[in-house]
């Protein structure tokens, strides 16, 4: 009974996220609704009604709604991984972006956790627990931790704007594209590190399943697509096709989580292998994406009513590190990739900062990887750094367009700053 | 993809999900896992074991229902063994629930009072005819088997009697589930649907009236000191009304507010009938600590009626049903299949002579009485010849009704209990297959009417090129 108000008040409250912004956003209210549809509002708001606020969601609750961020996490998987269909990324970019993009996700990656080592081995490496009592040694822990670091600073995603105009107006601006291509890449590669992670082993999974670890999910991953895109070559109806592919998602939830493996990941590859063997998978993909939103909206509050802030201090200075580190890395980066292919680097680093709602599922996936001993802490450190990278992101994205939509004349100047100061702010 | 791949990828999908699960369910992983991570595997498994079965059985013009429900039998606990494990089967309960008040919101949706109105005379005479023939049948058949030649041993006479005349009572129950899901299915329009639609209906919420006051009279037989509670007759009419009305007004403020929700109609109606559900438990058990009488909404009953208002006395009927559409494969799938998996193979076991008889004696008590009374009401005569091989199906309501015997005759009643759950369970086989043949051959169905022949036409002409 309770279990079930909690899920009806989660889902609603998802609802509205999803339908205040677009209405008030243009409203006298639109601070507020804009606050309420952005992640952090949603966080706010898990954290106010989890255990650390009113505790309408306790524990209990809480581990009966797994599921549904496991569900979340395949759904999310699932679409990114259709979106890698050959046949439409031809005209794509050439292979040497690309490399570039690839490149530039895993060395902004690296080192950022770079940056972080010293927290990693001074702060959280020196804990007894880990050394004397980790069941996988100490070297595959901070190992495992460094490439979690890296996966989640390599990821970076497209900004789109939550006011309407400029979503509409940016549209057509000729980087939309190059930064599209660069964050799936970046995404790409924030996976296949959480794929190495797997090499590691989990805290409590055991030495030496490294390699067991890493190709269960390319089995399932490949199997479960594989199913799927066969079951929807047929000509199928919208009905069939919404039960194979929420059919499919369910089983490669159920499956990884009983595996306890990356879901992410495993209906990533299953959706690289729809788009790619089955020829009805944008129509696969039209089925799942209504529900897309609403589900992160979901995963946002589920992630503030799970949150448990571990050591505050510890936390926030390894956020700080993230941060800064990314943001160097980032624009490091952008020097070397940009002056290869002729783009301004300082456009290009402001455009990789945000990281958004793919840079959360990633940093809920990996979870399952952090040693129990700190994995609030360092939970809330990346949590804390994926949000100030967003709040840095979305300024730099909007001043960068701003200023093409300023320089085409759709946007007046005052206008364009006002909205960049309230996106800022928010 | 490879064409042969394709023609067959039902069986290739089945026999992969059907090995993997096999296989998987037999590590030392799966059993060391939390009830919930089974049932969302469990939940994933029975969609699409599910749907492939419904595919196979459509292709040897079956209903797609006996698939679902096949699967739910044949992985089920006491067959095959892959879904099983009391808890993963209660985490599996829970959707359940929520997928029969969404099945109950589509027969309200379905019910047009304008096209209801005009068949009023046909529904009364079938029902009153089903009534007046059906249940005194049965309740003679059974009773004088159970005397006579099968007798039941350990039983007085009047309680033979009185098990026979409630499970005659509940041999009237059809389910309304099973039919909408069939109508669906076969895309079935006509007088013929509505009719037996209406009909139906007005049995389902009859059967829960008759059966409480067959409930109430043989306990006051029985036991003469407990006499005939005028109260709590009274009590069945409160809640009746209460879950009709209560129906209504959520049904209209809902109805009213389709036309602004776009693209999340579907969460807002699942939220819906999760809503409906959890709050008429919630108001029944408020009711009950504060006045301290039994009260229980129907959350059934509720939906039926929003369903109905939604369809008539709001514009939104239209789009509101063809959200419900998209939405309700999946849902349909994991209602039956959760039902397949619940049939009681063990009383089927222990029981068949009878369970078939009883079985063979309702359907012909069913189909004399839908003669009669297509007759005076004077439906075609496809429809006399019909109408009551189309009533067979049973399902959750008459489960629940037939448990009840059980709790309230401890003695005697799992003598009942386990013969209702086994008549139920063949009923569940049997009764989509007949509503379907009963469907195809009143020519109300797509294919009948010759659009599905040019459907499928058109799509074989599409494979080719």
């Amino acid at each position: 009974m309770r279990i079930l108000l909690s899920l009806i008040l989660i889902l609603a409250l998802a609802f509205l996220g999803h339908r205040w912004p677009s209405q008030l956003g243009e409203g006298p209210h639109k601070r507020i609704a804009r606050f309420f549809g952005q992640g952090v509002g949603l966080i706010a708001i898990g954290i106010a009604l989890g255990p650390l606020g009113l505790n309408l969601i306790d524990q209990e609750i809480l581990s009966v709604l797994t599921p549904l961020k496991v569900l979340t996490l395949a759904w999310v998987g699932l679409l990114f991984g259709l979106q890698f269909d050959r046949a439409v990324m031809g005209p794509g970019p050439p292979k040497r972006l690309i490399g570039l993009f690839l490149l530039e996700g895993l060395g902004s990656g690296w080192v950022t956790a770079l940056f972080c080592l010293p927290w990693i081995m001074g702060v959280i490496g020196g804990g007894d627990g880990i050394r004397e009592n980790g069941s996988v040694g100490w070297l595959p822990v901070i190992g495992g931790l460094y490439f979690t670091i890296s996966a989640l600073a390599g990821c970076s995603s497209y900004y789109e704007s939550s006011d309407a105009e400029i979503r509409r107006a940016t549209r057509k601006w000729p980087l939309r594209p190059f930064f599209h291509y660069a964050a799936a890449g970046d995404q790409l590669v924030a996976l296949l590190l959480l794929w190495a992670v797997a090499a590691f082993g989990t805290p409590t999974g055991g030495a030496g399943g490294g390699w067991v670890w890493i190709s269960l999910p390319l089995f399932l991953g490949v199997a479960a697509g594989f199913l799927i895109a066969l079951l929807s070559s047929r000509r199928v109806g919208r009905q069939d096709r919404l039960t194979i592919a929420m059919g499919g998602v369910l089983l490669v939830s159920g499956v990884a989580m009983n595996m306890n493996l990356p879901v992410l990941l495993v209906s990533t590859i299953a959706g690289i292998v729809i788009a790619n063997a089955s020829p009805g998978s944008s129509k696969l993909s039209e089925e799942l994406l209504p529900a897309e939103r609403p589900l992160f909206l979901v995963m946002l509050l589920l992630i503030g009513t799970s949150w448990r802030p571990g050591q505050w201090g510890i936390a926030l200075g390894l956020a700080l590190t993230y941060t800064v580190g990314r943001v160097l890395a980032k624009f490091g980066f952008a020097w070397i990739t940009g002056s290869r292919i002729g783009h301004r680097p300082s456009e290009l680093g402001m455009g990789l900062l945000f990281q958004g709602a793919f840079a959360l599922a990633v940093l809920i996936d990996s979870s399952w990887f952090l040693h129990p001993e700190w994995a609030d802490t360092v939970s809330t450190a990346l949590l804390l750094g994926i949000l100030m990278s967003d709040a840095l992101g979305a300024a730099s994205f909007t001043r960068l367009s701003g200023q093409w939509l300023a320089s085409e004349g759709m946007m007046p100047p005052d206008e364009n700053a006002t909205s960049i100061q309230e996106e800022a702010a928010l | 993809m490879n064409p042969r791949w394709v023609k067959n990828a039902h069986w290739f999908g089945l026999i992969f999900i059907v090995g993997f699960m096999s296989f998987y369910s037999e590590t030392e992983t799966f059993s060391q896992q939390s009830p919930r991570a089974q049932a969302v595997l469990g939940f994933g498994f029975l969609l699409l074991s599910g749907y492939l079965m419904g595919e196979l059985t459509r292709r040897v013009k079956l209903p797609a229902l006996t698939g679902y429900l096949g699967a739910g039998i044949l992985f089920g606990p006491q067959l095959g063994g892959l879904i099983s494990g009391d808890q993963m089967i209660v985490e599996l309960t829970r959707i359940d629930e929520l997928a029969l008040t969404f099945i109950a919101l589509t027969v309200g949706g379905e019910l047009h009072l304008k096209e209801l109105r005009r068949r009023a005379w046909g529904i009364v005479a079938n029902v009153s005819f089903l009534l007046l023939i059906t249940i005194p049948g049965i309740t003679l058949g059974l009773g004088w088997v159970c005397q006579g030649p099968m007798g039941a041993t350990g039983m007085r006479s009047m309680e033979i009697w009185m098990m026979a005349a409630l499970l005659g009572v509940l041999s009237i129950g059809p389910s309304p589930a099973t039919a909408i899901a069939l109508m669906r299915e076969t895309r079935a329009k006509g007088p013929f649907t509505e009719l037996v639609l209406g009909v139906t209906v007005c049995l389902d919420v009859l059967v829960v009236i008759l059966f409480a006051i067959a409930l109430s009279l043989a306990g006051s037989l029985l036991d003469p000191e407990t006499g005939l509670n005028a109260l709590f007759l009274l009590g069945l009419a409160i809640e009746l009304g209460v879950s009709l009305v209560l129906g209504g007004i959520a049904g209209y403020a809902l109805g009213k507010n389709v036309d602004r929700l776009h693209g999340e109609l579907a969460v807002v109606i699942l939220i819906f009938c999760v809503f409906i559900s959890q709050a008429a438990h919630a108001l029944s058990g408020m009711v009950e600590t504060q006045l301290g009488v039994h009260f229980q909404l129907e959350p059934v009953l509720i939906c039926m009626a929003a369903g109905m208002v939604i369809q008539n006395a709001t514009s939104s009927g239209p789009r509101f049903m063809e959200e419900m559409e998209r939405i309700s494969i999946p849902i349909y799938i994991v209602f039956f299949a959760i039902l397949g998996v619940r049939i009681d193979l063990h009383a089927l076991m222990d029981t068949w002579p009878i369970a078939l008889g009883f079985v063979a004696l309702r359907l012909f008590l069913l189909w004399v009485s839908g003669r009669v009374g297509g007759r005076i009401s004077k439906e075609p005569a496809s429809a006399c010849n019909w109408l009551g091989s189309s009533l067979v199906t049973q399902a959750g309501v008459s489960v629940g009704l037939s448990l009840l015997i059980g709790v309230r005759f401890p003695g005697w009643g799992s003598a009942p209990v386990t013969l209702a759950l086994a008549v139920i369970g063949l009923n569940q086989v049997v009764g989509p297959i007949l509503l379907k043949l009963a469907l195809d051959r009143s020519g109300e169905t797509v294919r009948r009417s010759g659009v599905g022949e040019k459907l499928e036409a058109i799509r074989k002409l599409n494979q080719e090129a």
